[in-house]
């Protein structure tokens, strides 16, 4: 049990700091929190590969404003978005939908590497649970006589 | 060679395949081709008039509207510009039609509008877009745009780059098959 | 007549690469070990060839020879001269003739090592597999990327390089080293199908690479996050990875690389993951292979791109080709390939390194996906989609934070099996090291769940690593009596590989912690100033002090000078600029950076003086950003650790072992 101690100890620690971290790092519904994380889920329309949070753009900028003014107004986060989808296109936005050919991007991955973890810990199970040193018939023999011996 | 091993192996080179397939596809074709505003309704909007005045998207209700997205230095613009005044001469005195150009990216600013107006006999109604908001809205990238609304308030052509007078004849007939 | 002479010395290449596999495949053919060691001149000679072109390139760049399209292209009068020497790789054609000169010169290198070899079948098809690729590269500059092409009518004048390529030096380093590393991953490549064609597969071919592979993986580190440092200094968005699709490309190679180096250790000690090292090294190659395509053939849009050419197609054919040998051969010889050992416990070094390889096959597979995956909507349903940074962090960062943590309790693992109370001993420190910073950075208030984890996996990481460097180092001084100083150095003498994996990891600790804070905590603000006005952001406050504009003939440059103080101390005086090239209408953003210990003040200019003379900065503070380039720094250090020779280990001194540990006897520490 005292050998356990140290560690359930740490588990504990972890554990409530953990806790207390994840509370506090839920996403801020705070407008400008908002903003942010909106400019960094949309792509800037006229350059290569900048987000509205990185570009200096004059399209940018100018979305910046607009989405402050849209969370102002009272738009949702997907409604703003959609708004963008609308006048540009969806290649606005910088993630693939969770639906139809999105669940590929998003899922794959995710099945590779359950699947691949799953075959692993098959693999090693099976690995594991063979003996390694096989008793052979003369092996038998020497214990038996010994319980023999020792029942006697 | 075992059968899972083939198996694998025809799955993976499969997917080589696949893979091989779509970037190939993707060295030959051109991006697509924005689905854009053909179809839908336009999108709201408000601008400043040079004339101080403000026309809204609802304002425009009821009649043909061409919206040019422009600036005084573009190249293709330039080279656009005798079309549009072409147009403007012929259709610029039915009460059904509007034009509206909408000046986008000008460093030179208002002033230099201005005088640009003056100087070459621009007869429509220019505003500003300084806050690019009417370009936010209607998805505006660069310029030369120009956009045909039919009196219901779908959009019924669309074209980005510099256009000929026959090209903006066939863009506002567009809009009058519509109701 | 320099085209005609650069073109002939890449025909001579093309042809001393068809000579040399000719002669190599005859002399095996016929086992005349003459043939073979003629065969191996070959090498050499398309090497000169290489060189002369190259050599030839950079003579036309100098003496602006204009009817040379790529120099009309790449070079102005006005160019400086170190960006009129960089322009050779700054466009399609010339970088691949630099690959070229890379590729011929480490095949020449290789071939030069294993002279003594030189009749043995592994090392010929090795050379033959490499001959290959240096006559596809050849060949490709013979055809759709000549270099030497000449135009219809001469120009007065180039329209010179790129603007962003004339921007900064590091465009001197960070493409060649890129290409060193890309280039290098063909020798191991060429070794493993040597190994699977002659049936030889077992531990040779990897003692063979060892080093070469270390040497690009070294290189392929450094250009990577070279160019994390030019995005950061130079192009102005404030970050220093965007996951951009050939940013991408270049991460990838390096992954399943790294996967490599780990996991050929559990081949060398118990000849098992045979199948997984082969792959992970024909992925490699065909990866640098991809993200060449990704960057030359327009698929992609990206700041990186070069101009599209008919380049793309051959490049996509090479890769499907030898995507589909690699595969052909794999399974011809799977079923010899697989190992008769077997893992024997979960809780093993092993099973740490197969879980590895899986962590980063996944994160691979993740890069990948988002990459190609705009392409395949293109493709199949005609829609254009953008994957960005949102994807990229979800999915990448949970993966990043399971290696940390592998990173950390690998090494401590002993081969084969151990008992729980073995671990438990050996990982308490470092385990409490970990919570208690855990516990420390939540009680000051951090937030973001990724961030902190980093931080206390971090911490774990360098406990470890600095039990597992202590215990080596104290047994050396126990033995010899010196001092610490020393005993480290000659510790690290003995077993440069363990010390020197020791130090990268080190680093990548710093790069993981410093990564979690610079992009968890950083601070953006745009203010606009009118003249000698201030304003403050965190801790700094900013005065608008004027602009300056310099002219030459290179370009022109928009300055606006920024003082920068912090608790009345000045900090100085910062630059912001905007620069214009003649021959290009977009502005380039120089940003002023004041890096510190801490955190870097990141000042752009968005905006430069309207009508009323009001300028608008953007401001950022960015923490510890200084530590993602002295990690990569440490990375480099270890890397050139691990490649020295090792010392003779001296019968007396108990040194930490690469035998395997006496039977029954649990190793503290392996190789």
């Amino acid at each position: 049990m005292r050998r356990w101690l140290p560690w359930t100890a740490l588990v504990a620690v972890v554990a409530v700091a953990i806790g207390v971290a994840i509370t506090r790092s839920e996403p801020s519904s705070d407008p400008e929190a908002r903003a942010r994380r909106l400019e960094r889920e949309l792509t800037c329309p006229v350059c290569t590969g900048e987000s509205i949070a990185e570009s200096n753009a004059p399209e940018a900028r100018a979305i910046r404003a607009d989405i402050r003014d849209r969370i102002a107004a009272g738009q949702s986060d997907a409604q703003i978005r959609q708004a963008y989808v609308d006048a540009y296109g969806e290649r606005l936005v910088l993630k693939p939908g969770s639906d139809g050919i999105g669940l590929v991007a998003w899922g794959l991955p995710v099945v590779a590497l359950v699947g691949g973890a799953a075959v692993i810990a098959v693999a090693l199970r099976r690995w594991s649970a063979q003996p390694r040193l096989a008793a052979s018939a003369d092996d038998e023999d020497v214990v038996r006589h010994a319980r023999v011996r020792g029942r006697a | 060679m075992s059968r899972r091993v083939r198996v694998g192996a025809l799955a993976v080179a499969a997917v080589i395949v696949v893979l091989g397939v779509v970037l190939a596809l993707n060295v030959e074709n051109a991006p697509t081709d924005e689905g854009g505003w053909v179809g839908r309704p336009a999108p709201s909007f408000a601008v400043e008039t040079l004339d101080g005045e403000r026309i809204t998207a609802a304002d425009l209700r009821g009649r043909v509207v061409l919206i040019n997205f422009w600036n005084t230095w573009c190249i293709p613009c330039i080279e656009e510009a005798p079309a549009l005044k072409k147009l403007h001469a012929a259709y610029g005195d039915d009460p059904g039609f509007v034009m509206l150009g909408i000046v986008r990216d000008e460093p030179g600013g208002e002033s230099l509008v201005r005088r640009y107006v003056a100087d070459e006999g621009v007869g429509w109604t220019i505003a500003m877009d300084d806050d690019l908001k009417a370009s936010l809205a209607w998805g505006v990238t660069g310029q030369p745009e120009t956009y045909v609304i039919a009196p219901d308030g779908t959009v019924a052509s669309e074209l980005r780059g510099a256009a000929t007078f026959e090209h903006l004849e066939q863009m506002l007939a567009a809009a009058e098959g519509v109701a | 007549m320099r085209a005609a002479i650069g073109y002939l010395a890449i025909a001579i290449g093309a042809a001393a690469s068809v000579l040399g596999i000719a002669t190599l495949g005859a002399g095996l053919h016929l086992g005349r070990a003459n043939l073979l060691r003629a065969g191996r001149r070959y090498v050499a000679v398309a090497f000169a060839a290489a060189a002369g072109a190259f050599a030839v390139m950079e003579w036309a760049l100098f003496a602006r020879d204009f009817s040379i399209e790529f120099v009309a292209d790449n070079v102005a009068r006005a160019t400086p001269g170190l960006y009129t020497f960089t322009a050779a790789w700054s466009a399609l054609e010339g970088s691949i003739l630099l690959w070229a000169l890379a590729l011929t010169g480490f095949v020449t290198f290789t071939t030069w090592r294993f002279r003594a070899r030189a009749t043995d079948p592994l090392v010929v098809w090795a050379t033959i597999v490499a001959l290959g690729v240096t006559l596809f590269f050849f060949g490709l500059m013979l055809g759709p990327a000549n270099p030497f092409r000449e135009v219809a009518e001469v120009p007065l004048d180039g329209r010179g390089p790129n603007p962003l390529l004339q921007n900064h030096p590091l465009v001197a380093f960070h493409p060649p080293m890129l290409y060193l590393g890309y280039v290098g991953f063909t020798i191991p490549f060429a070794f493993a199908v040597g190994a699977l064609v002659t049936g030889r597969f077992g531990e040779g071919w990897l003692a063979d690479v060892r080093r070469t592979t270390l040497v690009a993986w070294g290189f392929l580190t450094a250009g990577i996050i070279l160019g994390a440092w030019w995005s950061y200094e130079v192009l102005g968005w404030g970050g220093y990875w965007g996951w951009d699709p050939v940013e991408n490309a270049s991460l990838l190679p390096w992954l399943t690389g790294t996967a490599f180096i780990h996991s050929v250790m559990v081949q060398e000690r118990r000849g098992m993951l045979r199948v997984w090292n082969i792959s992970l090294v024909l992925a490699t190659f065909c990866l640098t292979i991809l993200g060449t395509f990704l960057t030359r053939s327009g698929v992609v849009e990206s700041v990186h791109a070069f101009s599209e050419s008919e380049i793309g197609h051959w490049l996509l054919a090479f890769l499907v080709v030898v995507a589909l040998g690699g595969v052909a051969l794999v399974a011809w010889r799977a079923d010899r390939l697989r190992a008769p050992a077997r893992i024997d416990s979960p809780v093993s070094r092993e099973a740490a390194f197969l879980l590895n390889n899986l962590l980063f096959a996944g994160f691979a597979l993740v890069v990948l996906t988002g990459t190609v995956f705009p392409l395949l909507a293109e493709a199949f349903q005609d829609r254009r989609l953008s994957v960005g940074e949102p994807y990229f962090e979800r999915m990448a960062v949970p993966i990043g934070i399971a290696l940390l943590f592998f990173m950390a309790v690998g090494p401590v693992l002993p081969w084969r099996a151990t008992s729980g109370e073995v671990i438990r001993r050996r990982l308490l420190v470092p385990a409490w090291a970990g919570a208690l910073t855990l516990a420390l950075v939540v009680a000051l208030g951090a937030k973001g769940i990724a961030q902190v984890v980093a931080f206390a996996l971090g911490a774990f990481a360098f406990a470890a690593i600095g039990r597992s460097l202590g215990l080596g180092v104290r047994a050396r001084r126990r033995a010899h009596e010196e001092s610490w100083p020393v005993a480290t150095a000659r510790a690290a003498r003995g077993n440069p590989r363990l010390y020197g994996g020791l130090v990268v990891h080190v680093g990548v600790v710093v790069v993981a912690i410093a990564l979690a804070a610079s992009s968890g905590y950083v601070t953006k603000r745009e203010v606009t100033l009118g003249l000698d006005e201030s304003a403050r952001v965190r801790s700094y406050t900013l005065t608008y002090l004027g602009t300056e504009v310099d002219r030459s003939a290179q370009k022109t440059t928009v300055k606006v000078l920024v003082r920068v103080e912090r608790g009345g101390d000045d900090l100085g005086v910062y630059a912001p600029a905007i620069s214009t090239f003649p021959n290009s209408r977009a502005g380039i953003g120089t940003p002023s950076v004041r890096t510190g210990l801490r955190e870097d003040l990141y000042l752009t200019l968005v905006s430069s003086p309207n009508e009323d003379g009001r300028v608008t900065l953007g401001v950022q503070v960015n923490p510890l950003v200084l530590w993602l380039w002295t990690g990569g720094g440490i990375m480099a250090l270890g890397t050139v650790v691990a490649l020295l020779p090792a010392r003779r280990r001296s019968a007396v001194a108990p040194e930490l072992a690469v035998a395997p540990a006496p039977a029954g006897e649990l190793v503290e520490v392996g190789p």
